[in-house]
């Protein structure tokens, strides 16, 4: 497991460079450190993987948060990790294995449910018994986010454009970016243009009757995002999060065994045994910069590892600002990374549970009892509510909430035959200060969501521990708490993320590459600014 | 932080100096610089030229606008946001400093007087104050525009260090060029700085509070007779300041962080201030962007004496048939009997260092060209000699 790394780096002294030592530091042991780690490794490469905590995975780690059992500690499910980062890195030899790689999506509302398997067919029927105009539609719509996602594979892949440094390379960038749109058909092209700015409640309004499916597919609009689904741009959240799947099927989620810590384990050792080394629970506490070029990293140990090449994984706000400072950045650039957009508006609750609760629908449908990603988002109102509070910077009284039982399919996270939920509630505001008190409200105001359409919910749960934004903000570092370092809005998204002067994994210092979720395409545990980032900088080296 | 830019809609107010300097003024002609109006002209132009160029003079200088910089992280601020080298800058020393933008295009040409080891003054023609708050932010530093209660008397001429020995600073001849004193002597307190306002550093700068303004001028007045002071205008400055090349924003280029799109930006280099930019610095803001462009081609800007009179800024200056350039800042002298004039050219010359060219108005005649020198060559030789001085 991941708690057992060892220590196996080499820390320098201050200014030596032994001939052995790294090429590239990884800064930051989460799923796109772990990935880049391996990318970098695979091509043959000497590479240190730095990680301020004492155990890989950042936010896609496992732990025992709750007393007990080991859970995913942030992310819970496997979405959008890319089909090409498993192949790549060969992860399912290294011990990738889902406990359940087709966990459908169960929609519920007061009253009435909707379970979405990931085969549309069998979606489309369970349509129909609820609202049978709209099953057409539905698979309409699943074929054509499926196309779009398909289309849009090779311009997540590939670099964006560098608007900042005209020539060239721009012109190249944009003849890729045409090239990768050229296989979608000119319609498809015409409403990728069309809905890229269309808030995605507006798209399945528009499509769609039944409120509980409106509400259900504008949930992942807005998950993770501080939008509301009328907001411009949460379509193209809604594709991200439906952009790959771990079973190669539109609208499949996986649960990984061990947790996504157990996906971040198979990560890990894909680069271990390519050479890889880890140093655990050491911080980096400043990019060392000489002749504007990154030339190391500082530890808060007191230590100093020096490689020509840094690739850091963590927010842009903190690899600018606290990493190297503003001394060294331009006055525009420092003063644009600071107000990037980072308001995290998700938080996490893990319960354990005496017992499994009745399900909707788990019966009816033959699956296994418990074995769902559950949506409580009743309709569009529901989250246009949730989200009016916590723009004000109010928990909403009723907040739309993602849980799953990972112990149902799982049995090493029962824990004395009880069972863990884990819960990603959105809308839930960032606060200066949280107390006991106003984590206590906030969970109970997501455990009546849920028992409002769970109604034995409530009597099972044992034990409750929840993370406000704030309190993600602290343990992982990330700026307001926000689960993709910055916001994904149109204006932080391709040539724009983070910046446009640090778009393609590229920082405008030399030797320095960006590699986290704040990087193109976007955060999730899809391994893809790890990647890209890795293979920027092999490239760049000429070592591609 | 606390800032405020007096933005150009609003109108600008009169000197701290004018009330006192009006009854002296023959025709009450003002002009608009900077944050406030100076009074631009007292009497006839060759007489001022001439108190410039031979005598003694003094003029209004209160209307740049000036930023105090002070806290722990001060000299990084000013380090950071300039690309002179501010490490060798002595306590009670200044230098003139160029600011750029991110993308090394010019904000202004300022000077930086450093009063205290984290204190810092920087004074220009544009609005700093957003620019300076911006580059300040994650900084333990305060910014502080202190224009409004700041006045400045420029004295210049050869006859300068004698004036100051008049008013009782009996140091002036040795004060090094580009060091700052405070002279105090129960009636007057005032910072006295070598620099001029032109060149830079043909004569000495005068700073004193606003409420200090009436004493300061009723002391030089008083030598207005006994030692041949005369009180000049910033038309005449405007002649010195064109006769050593020096640029001015808003005139001769457009600060960067004030543009509008699409407007043209300026690099330092094109306006004869490339000397001012140190590459081998630590990081400054735009330091990447001007390595980049470091040996591109760049347009120039070039020293003009043109025939006649009644020219303005946008004339274009031909080279037979062809348009080179444009006028940026122009002024009548008397003393030369022509027009001074600073003027942007648009690619390289033809023929030659000092090819044959010619300035055509929109109306009459074209007006034949003569060449003094590139943009900027007094100023920024004056600075690299200079140097710093060691506090």
């Amino acid at each position: 497991m991941a708690e057992t790394q060892t220590d196996t780096s080499a820390p320098t002294a201050p200014g030596a460079q032994p001939e052995d030592g790294p090429e590239v530091i990884v800064i930051g042991g989460g799923i796109n450190g772990l990935v880049a780690a391996a990318y970098l490794a695979r091509a043959g490469r000497r590479v240190i993987m730095v990680e301020a905590g004492r155990r890989i995975g950042g936010m896609a780690a496992s732990s025992t948060l709750v007393d007990g059992p080991l859970v995913s500690e942030c992310a819970h499910l496997v979405s959008a990790l890319h089909a090409g980062v498993v192949g790549d890195l060969g992860l399912h030899r290294h011990g990738l294995r889902y406990t359940h790689r087709r966990i459908p999506t169960v929609l519920l509302g007061h009253g009435s449910s909707l379970v979405l398997s990931e085969d549309p067919w069998e979606a489309e029927s369970a349509i129909a018994r609820l609202s049978p105009q709209d099953a057409p539609a539905y698979r309409r719509f699943v074929e054509l986010v499926r196309r779009l996602n398909e289309g849009l594979d090779g311009v997540l892949l590939s670099p964006p454009p560098q608007l900042g440094d005209p020539g060239p390379a721009l012109n190249e960038s944009v003849r890729r970016l045409s090239s990768a749109l050229r296989g979608l058909p000119r319609r498809d092209l015409e409403t990728l243009v069309a809905h890229a700015a269309t808030p995605v409640g507006e798209i399945v309004a528009r499509l769609f009757h039944s409120p509980l499916l409106q509400g259900g597919l504008a949930f992942d609009g807005v998950l993770g995002s501080f939008a509301a689904p009328s907001w411009p741009g949460t379509f193209l959240t809604f594709l991200q999060r439906r952009f790959a799947s771990v079973s190669g099927r539109w609208g499949a989620f996986g649960h990984p065994a061990g947790g996504l810590g157990g996906l971040c384990d198979a990560v890990w050792r894909a680069a271990a045994v390519r050479g890889a080394r880890l140093r655990l629970g050491d911080r980096v506490v400043r990019i060392l910069i000489e002749d504007d070029r990154a030339a190391g990293v500082a530890l808060e140990s007191g230590e100093e590892i020096r490689a020509p090449l840094v690739l850091s994984t963590l927010a842009p706000q903190v690899t600018f600002l606290e990493l190297i400072g503003r001394s060294h950045l331009d006055v525009a650039f420092a003063s644009d990374v600071s107000r990037l957009s980072a308001r995290g508006s998700v938080a996490r609750l893990t319960y354990v549970l005496e017992g499994l609760p009745q399900l909707p629908g788990s019966d009816a449908d033959g699956r296994e009892a418990g074995v769902g990603r559950f949506v409580v988002a009743p309709d569009l109102p529901y989250l246009e509510r949730a989200f009016a509070a916590a723009k004000f910077g109010v928990a909403p009284e009723e907040p739309a909430v993602e849980f799953t039982i990972p112990s149902a399919h799982d049995e090493t996270m029962l824990f004395d035959g009880r069972h863990v939920a884990t819960a990603l509630a959105i809308h839930a505001p960032w606060r200066e200060e949280e107390t006991v008190e106003t984590r206590r409200a906030f969970a109970d105001a997501v455990e009546a969501a849920i028992t409002r359409c769970v109604p034995d919910f409530r009597r099972r749960v044992r034990k409750v521990e929840v993370m406000m934004p704030r309190d993600i903000e602290e343990r992982y570092g990330v700026p307001g708490g926000h689960w993709h370092h910055i916001e994904m809005s149109p204006d932080q998204l391709w040539a724009l993320r983070p910046h446009p002067r640090a778009a393609a994994w590229r920082a405008p210092l030399g030797g320095l590459y960006l590699g986290g979720a704040g990087s193109h395409p976007f955060g999730g545990v899809s391994g893809l600014p790890g990647r890209g980032a890795a293979l920027a900088l092999l490239q760049d080296q000429g070592w591609g | 932080m606390t800032a405020q830019d007096q933005g150009p809609a609003r109108p600008a107010p009169s000197s701290p100096l004018a009330a006192h300097l009006a009854p002296l003024m023959r025709v009450p002609r003002w002009r608009s610089l900077g944050h406030c109006h100076v009074p631009a002209a007292f009497a006839a132009a060759a007489a001022e030229e001439a108190a410039l160029a031979t005598g003694s003079a003094f003029a209004d200088g209160s209307w740049h606008r000036s930023y105090l910089v002070s806290g722990p992280s001060a000299f990084d601020v000013v380090d950071r946001l300039t690309t002179t080298r501010i490490e060798g800058l002595g306590i009670a020393r200044s230098t003139r400093a160029v600011l750029c933008d991110d993308a090394g295009y010019l904000i202004d040409l300022c000077t930086i007087y450093r009063f205290d080891r984290d204190v810092f003054q920087i004074v220009s023609d544009a609005p700093l104050g957003y620019w300076l708050c911006e580059g300040a932010e994650g900084f333990d530093v305060g910014v502080e525009e202190t224009s409004g209660g700041l006045a400045c008397i420029y004295l210049c001429g050869p006859r300068a260090p004698a004036i100051l020995s008049r008013l009782g600073y009996a140091e002036a001849e040795r004060l090094p060029l580009g060091a700052l004193d405070l002279f105090e002597d129960g009636q007057l307190s005032l910072h006295v700085c070598r620099r001029g306002p032109a060149g830079g550093e043909d004569g000495f700068e005068l700073w004193f509070t606003a409420e200090a303004a009436g004493g300061v001028i009723r002391r030089l007045l008083a030598l207005r007779e006994t030692a041949a002071l005369t009180p000049v205008g910033a038309d005449a400055l405007e002649g010195a300041r064109i006769l050593a090349g020096m640029p001015r924003a808003f005139q001769d280029f457009h600060p960067a962080h004030l543009a509008a799109a699409g407007e043209r930006l300026t690099g330092p280099r094109s306006v004869g201030l490339g000397a001012l930019v140190d590459h081998e610095k630590g990081p400054f803001c735009g330091r990447a962007a001007l390595e980049r462009r470091a040996r591109a081609p760049v347009p120039l800007g070039v020293r003009l004496f043109v025939e006649g009179d009644g020219l303005r800024p946008g004339a274009p200056l031909h080279h037979g048939l062809a348009q080179l350039g444009t006028l940026t800042s122009v002024h009548s002298s008397a003393s030369h009997a022509g027009t001074l004039a600073l003027a942007r050219l648009d690619g390289p010359l033809p023929g030659g260092a000092a090819p044959a060219l010619e300035v055509r108005p929109a109306h009459g005649e074209a007006r034949r060209v003569r060449w003094l020198g590139p943009m900027g060559d007094g100023l920024a030789g004056a600075s690299a000699a200079r140097g710093f001085g060691r506090g």
